[in-house]
């Protein structure tokens, strides 16, 4: 009876592990009265196995306090929906792991992927980097091509000769000298210098090793490779590894790890011991061990792990140094990191690193005497290009689109209408125009806006909005006089900034070019004539249904943008356009270079600097967002240091990554949601409020239903 | 008069952990020397100590036992069928032993003892156990399901309190509150094991720790280390960094000799030059007698590892639960800097008090560094009123319950302060709780004191694959408050060549001042908004569920 019993509860119980957490803990709250109120707490147990099983619901039912390890991560393809990637993959902690093998007597390791990383997405994309150090010219065969080739061509020649295939690199080379003509002993050379350079110790791996070498357990590697032992120890005790008893290698051995000869010679030197092999390759370490009689223990390659998440179409070296780079850092499974930190690392970092150094070679280029970056965008551009580049002067300046649209009022009266009225009357706020007023510095008088049949409280709609459009159009005069003095001010604070620079390169993110133009456009007429700037974005969507020509500007040379324009990688204009239109691609890819203080407003009358309403719920947000983006470039550059030409990232493969992203609506929806990101300009004054971006997309589906 | 002839008597000890073996030992070496007496060990046991048959010098039979055999309100016939059997082949009846001492009660052997109502006494599962059954009736759920523990609570395996329980062991040193009993008695191992004669202690030493003894002297410290890692409490890096800045505040000058806990894998040879790691599984207890000369110093992170052995230390570095759970190494540099800024005014005879500061650390800086003061009054919250009658006082402050809430209090705490006193905001979470937008005033009375935490050369802040570097190069900000507003120049500098950085005072004056204030003052009055935007939000969902 007993038995039946222990059925019945692992069956109502134990089964769900929400139900038999909490019953469980309340039955242990409620001790004393279990007994006595047995029905009670069956009706608990019937509500709970109706609300996680019946209902399928995640949702805590009792207890709010859930521990994080029973929230489950489930692995799906679109997994990175759901957590941060980092978090996809679920490792168990290294000491965990480490735990779990400390009963063995012999911990046998696999080398490459395993315990040593290399930054690539492919071993062999190593040989492009080998290849340019040797000079090999690359006229009809790249020297990876030939390389590989010449390894291929080499187990040939073994297997007839020896019926083995387990070449080392003298061999190899013996291949490449006769193929590529390059010297044997320098190729040789060079190969195993790239690899010093490039090889590091796997941080997960490293602490596992760490851990049983000081528990005093035997420890040795087990690797195919054509690099012969004595060369490996080398590289091992270059990347922090010693302590290890005995290294088997393929090519010393002549014998492999799949067909599990390899592992019988580490069970003849070690008979009687529990030995087991961790590795990253199904075939030949998982199956390989086992077929010898080892144990064996998986640890998931990287690059497999962080494959679905990398985008494609990058350049063959540029992509594989990316992908290496990121796959290594998030799938390693030592951190787990904040989503937000993870969106500025994977997404932001490149194409900012890659944004900086294309400005470093413009301006060497074109000689640019000084470089000025516009707020907020320029922020972390300046951070960036100061800490790696040489420093040409450069400055800072506050500057924004209400900047642009005041200073440069009359010039833009129907931008003024749009931006002013017209988005703020078919936005999401109920925005007042005494808000307005107060917002651009209007002093309205009353009695005049009466006649229009406004008042200082009306909230600007669909309703209002013709009449507010007259009463501008009406008091243009007026309006534009409002910002006489203003302009001044902001005049001689740009005019100390430019001081005497002759040609400047004014730096903003995109997109339609208005930013830099109207920078331009306000120092040469209040300033200079004659100052020669040039106006350079990290992306330029003009021309693209945007409604605004700035295609002459292109065309002369005026503006340049890095990574897309009208004019090139046209592929990626258009992703960035057209898809994810609900949120725009602008709002979350300015979220990389968005700062920790508000947008420029003005300057007041006593010139002091004024700021609009600040989004404080972002700031902690973009600081994550910000120190990924800051990660990431210093470890790309301290990478690839030796192979600096890796630095130079191009505009396309600089955009891939977020390109993938901007398929990938529901990744927006799930993530960026509470996100503050006005639509237009400012928000609402009065109530010192913005937009989320949730709330602009519901907007735009509601009015996208009603269009239908 | 019958002479009773004890060596007739046979003892039954039951045990399932080491601490209840070496308990087991010591009784029997010190009270039942003469019996014959049995030993049941547990399976566990017994894989950990392989050489468990030598225990054969202290007990005339050895045998092992299932103590995690099921056991349940359902099971009890099983479960004696089992324990008749197991005392068959021992050729021992149950019934002829004079005395049976239970170890582990919660466990299979004592759910029998206790269903038969078999006399015995009751030994508590570890120190200090009885007085905290309630956290431990949770933790041996989490560890052996519900059903055990209910069995468990229902008999009373957890405090022995029933009738056939003869008497009560437990270590009265150790109770967190009193416990009551008539049947207690106080047994404490340490004290114990000091009175057995040298030949038995050296006995047990050699069966556990057969190495050659260790050689130090009063130029060591002992470093005893909880595996909080593997526990989850904090990550692997931050379980090293606890360790490094320990050794490098309070140990420096010490060689090391590092004690890990049993589940404790770190690799601490690698990670601190010169210290010898002992691995070597053995009760702690018996630590101080594997030393040629004794170390100076004990240290720990959390003082429930050290029982047993405070007393035979010179010196005892202990931090509390809040140090290692809520991460409060990481508060060091502050509090390094808090106390330097402190000492000056108590070298001009201000009292030390302390609102919202983890006194412990307070102490270990006085008794380690000879920073800050031996006496001191501690407070919790603010009270009003408190610093009149005191006199000149050095106010050492940190967390405050509620800070945005008490900013106004606490700004008025603080202008009525009394003459040449001083308050040294240590502010470790940032919640600025002195600022308040009424008062701007007393922020011109604030000095602003930089804490530049800077890597050491060669141990660079630079992002790995590890992730971002825990070296990270930063300036953290005290706030100094004087009565008198005066501005003083501090110094300070420390290395901490473990943790790799080195702390230093900055000065800030002039300009560079006004930067810094008015830094403090924004950071200030974001925390001060996103706390009244999240109590809106919290007050509108509040609403919107009402109306519903």
């Amino acid at each position: 009876m007993g038995h039946v019993k222990d059925i019945i509860y692992g069956g109502i119980v134990k089964r769900n592990a929400m139900v038999r957490y909490e019953y469980e803990r309340f039955v242990m709250e409620h001790i004393e009265e279990h007994n006595r109120k047995r029905l009670l707490h069956w009706k608990v147990l019937w509500k709970l196995n109706w609300h996680y099983r019946i209902k399928k619901n995640e949702e805590p039912l009792l207890y709010k306090d859930v521990p994080e390890k029973r929230v489950e991560v489930r692995q799906s393809a679109d997994a990175q929906l759901q957590v941060p990637e980092s978090a996809i993959l679920n490792r168990p902690k290294p000491y965990h792991f480490a735990l779990g093998l400390l009963h063995y007597d012999v911990i046998s390791f696999d080398v490459f992927d395993t315990l040593l990383f290399r930054p690539f997405q492919h071993p062999a994309d190593l040989f492009n980097i080998i290849g340019k150090r040797l000079n090999y010219p690359a006229v009809f065969t790249g020297f990876k091509q030939g390389r590989y080739e010449a390894e291929r061509e080499a187990r040939n020649q073994l297997e007839n000769d020896l019926g083995i295939r387990e070449v080392n690199i003298y061999e190899i080379y013996d291949q490449v000298e006769r193929k590529l003509g390059i010297d044997k002993e320098k190729g040789i050379e060079a190969e195993i210098k790239a690899e010093q350079d490039y090889l590091f110790a796997n941080p997960y791996m490293k602490i596992v090793y760490n851990i049983l070498r000081s528990q005093g357990k035997t420890i040795v590697l087990t690797s195919d490779m054509y690099i012969p032992g004595r060369i490996m120890e080398k590289l091992m005790r270059k990347c922090g590894y010693d302590g290890f008893e005995h290294l088997y290698v393929s090519c010393d051995y002549r014998c492999n790890k799949t067909s599990g000869e390899l592992f019988r010679r580490v069970l003849q030197d070690y008979p009687d011991k529990k030995i087991v092999h961790i590795g990253d390759n199904q075939a030949a370490d998982i199956a390989g061990a086992k077929k010898a009689g080892l144990e064996a223990r998986y640890y998931k390659n990287v690059n497999e792990a962080g494959k679905a998440y990398r985008p494609d179409w990058m350049a063959e070296l540029t992509g594989s140094a990316y992908t290496g780079l990121i796959n290594a850092y998030i799938h390693n499974g030592l951190n787990k990191y904040p989503f937000f930190y993870e969106y500025g690392f994977i997404y932001g970092g490149v194409y900012v690193l890659g944004f900086c150094e294309w400005i470093r070679k413009r301006v060497k280029e074109e000689q640019i005497d000084k470089l000025i970056f516009l707020s907020r965008d320029g922020d972390i551009y300046q951070k960036i290009y100061n800490k790696y580049f040489e420093s040409i002067p450069n400055d800072y300046i506050f500057w924004s689109r209400m900047a642009n649209l005041k200073y440069l009022i009359e010039i833009n009266q129907d931008a003024f209408i749009d931006r002013v009225i017209k988005q703020k009357a078919l936005g999401t706020l109920d925005v007042e125009l005494s808000s307005i007023f107060e917002c651009f510095s209007i002093k309205a008088d009353e009695n005049i806006l009466m006649q229009y049949g406004l008042y200082p409280n009306s909230v600007l709609c669909r309703e209002n909005m013709e009449a507010f459009k007259r009463f501008i159009k009406d008091n243009w005069e007026m309006i534009c006089r409002n910002y006489e003095e203003e302009k001044i001010l902001v005049r001689d604070e740009v005019k100390a900034i430019i001081g005497s620079s002759k040609k400047i390169a004014v730096i903003d993110v995109g997109w339609t070019g208005s930013g830099p133009l109207g920078f331009k456009h306000f120092v040469n007429t209040n300033i200079s004539p004659d100052i020669e700037i040039k106006c350079w974005m990290a992306g330029g969507a003009g021309g693209y249904g945007s409604g605004v020509s700035v295609l002459p500007y292109y065309m002369d040379g005026t503006l340049e943008s890095y990574l897309f324009s009208p004019f090139h990688n046209k592929r990626n204009a258009q992703i960035h356009v057209s898809e994810n239109v609900a949120v725009t691609n602008n709002a979350v890819f300015e979220l990389f270079t968005q700062t920790q203080y508000p947008s420029f407003r003005g300057m007041s009358e006593s010139g002091k600097y004024v700021f609009d309403i600040p989004e404080n719920e972002n700031y902690k947000m973009i600081a994550e967002i910000h120190k990924g983006i800051i990660d990431f470039c210093e470890l790309y550059r301290k990478i690839f240091a030796k192979d600096s030409y890796l630095y130079n990232i191009s505009g396309f493969d600089a955009y891939r990554p977020f390109a993938k992203l901007a398929f990938n609506k529901k990744f927006f929806e799930k993530n960026f949601i509470n996100v503050i990101n006005g639509y237009g300009l400012s928000g609402d004054n009065k109530h010192q409020c913005i937009e989320t971006i949730g709330r602009r997309m519901e907007h735009y589906y509601a009015n996208n239903r009603q269009k239908k | 008069m019958q002479i009773t002839d004890k060596r007739n008597e046979i003892v039954l000890y039951s045990v399932v952990t080491t601490y209840h073996l070496l308990e087991a030992i010591v009784h029997k070496l010190r009270y039942n020397e003469e019996k014959k007496s049995v030993l049941m060990i547990s399976r566990w046991l017994a894989s950990k100590y392989p050489w468990y048959e030598n225990l054969q010098i202290f007990f005339e039979q050895v045998t092992v036992y299932n103590a995690d055999y099921k056991y349940s309100e359902r099971m009890t016939e099983k479960l004696n069928l089992y324990y008749d059997s197991f005392f068959e082949q021992t050729e021992i009846l149950l019934g002829e032993f004079s005395e049976i001492h239970l170890f582990g009660a919660e466990h299979s052997f004592g759910a029998y003892i206790f269903s038969n109502q078999i006399e015995n006494y009751f030994w508590e599962e570890g120190a200090g156990a009885l007085s905290k059954k309630e956290s431990m009736l949770e933790l041996f759920q989490k560890t052996y399901g519900m059903q055990k523990a209910q069995f468990q609570y229902e008999n009373h395996l957890g405090d022995g309190e029933v009738p056939f329980v003869k008497g009560r062991y437990y270590d009265s040193y150790f109770q967190l509150k009193e416990v009551e009993g008539e049947n207690l008695i106080h047994f404490d191992i340490a004290e114990e094991l000091r009175q057995l004669k040298e030949e038995d202690i050296n006995d047990i030493v050699g069966l556990f720790y057969s190495d050659a003894k260790i050689q130090s002297d009063q130029t060591y410290a002992l470093v005893l280390t909880e595996h909080f890692a593997n526990l989850s409490v904090m990550t692997w890096d931050e379980q090293l960094f606890m360790y490094k800045y320990l050794a490098d505040y309070f140990l420096s000058g010490y060689r090391l000799l590092i004690k890990p806990h049993p589940d404790d894998i770190m690799y601490y040879e690698y990670e601190f030059d010169d210290c010898i790691v002992i691995r070597k599984k053995f009760p702690a207890e018996l630590l101080p007698f594997i030393f040629s000369g004794m170390p100076e110093v004990v240290a720990t992170s959390s003082s429930t590892s050290i029982y047993g052995l405070r007393r035979q230390f010179s010196k005892v570095l202990e931090f509390n639960f809040r140090f290692s759970h809520e991460k409060q190494f990481y508060k060091l540099n502050r509090y390094f800097a808090a106390l330097s800024v402190a000492g000056k005014y108590i070298k001009e005879g201000c009292q030390l008090k302390l609102l919202g500061v983890n006194s412990v650390i307070v102490d270990n800086f006085y008794k380690f560094c000879g920073l800050g003061a031996k006496k001191y009054t501690e407070y919790e919250k603010l009270e009003a009123g408190s610093d009149i009658d005191g006199g000149k006082t050095v106010w050492l402050v940190d967390e405050i319950t509620n800070p945005h809430a008490e900013a106004e209090n606490m700004v008025r705490w603080l202008t009525g302060l009394s003459e040449g006193s001083a308050a040294v905001f240590i502010n470790s979470d940032e919640n600025y709780c002195f600022y308040h937008y009424n008062y701007k005033n007393i922020w011109q009375s604030i000095q602003p004191l930089g804490i530049n935490i800077k890597a050491m050369e060669g141990m660079e802040h630079t992002v790995s694959f590890a992730g971002p570097s825990m070296r990270e190069e930063k300036q953290e900000m005290i706030y100094i408050y004087s009565k008198e507003g005066e501005m003083c120049m501090y110094e300070m500098e420390r290395q901490l060549p473990h943790v790799g950085i080195s702390v230093s005072a900055e000065n800030f004056n002039g300009d560079k001042m006004q930067i810094k204030l008015l830094e403090g003052m924004l950071a200030a009055t974001e925390k001060r908004l996103l706390y009244y935007m999240e109590r809106e939000k919290e007050l509108s969902e509040r609403k919107k569920e009402e109306e519903r």
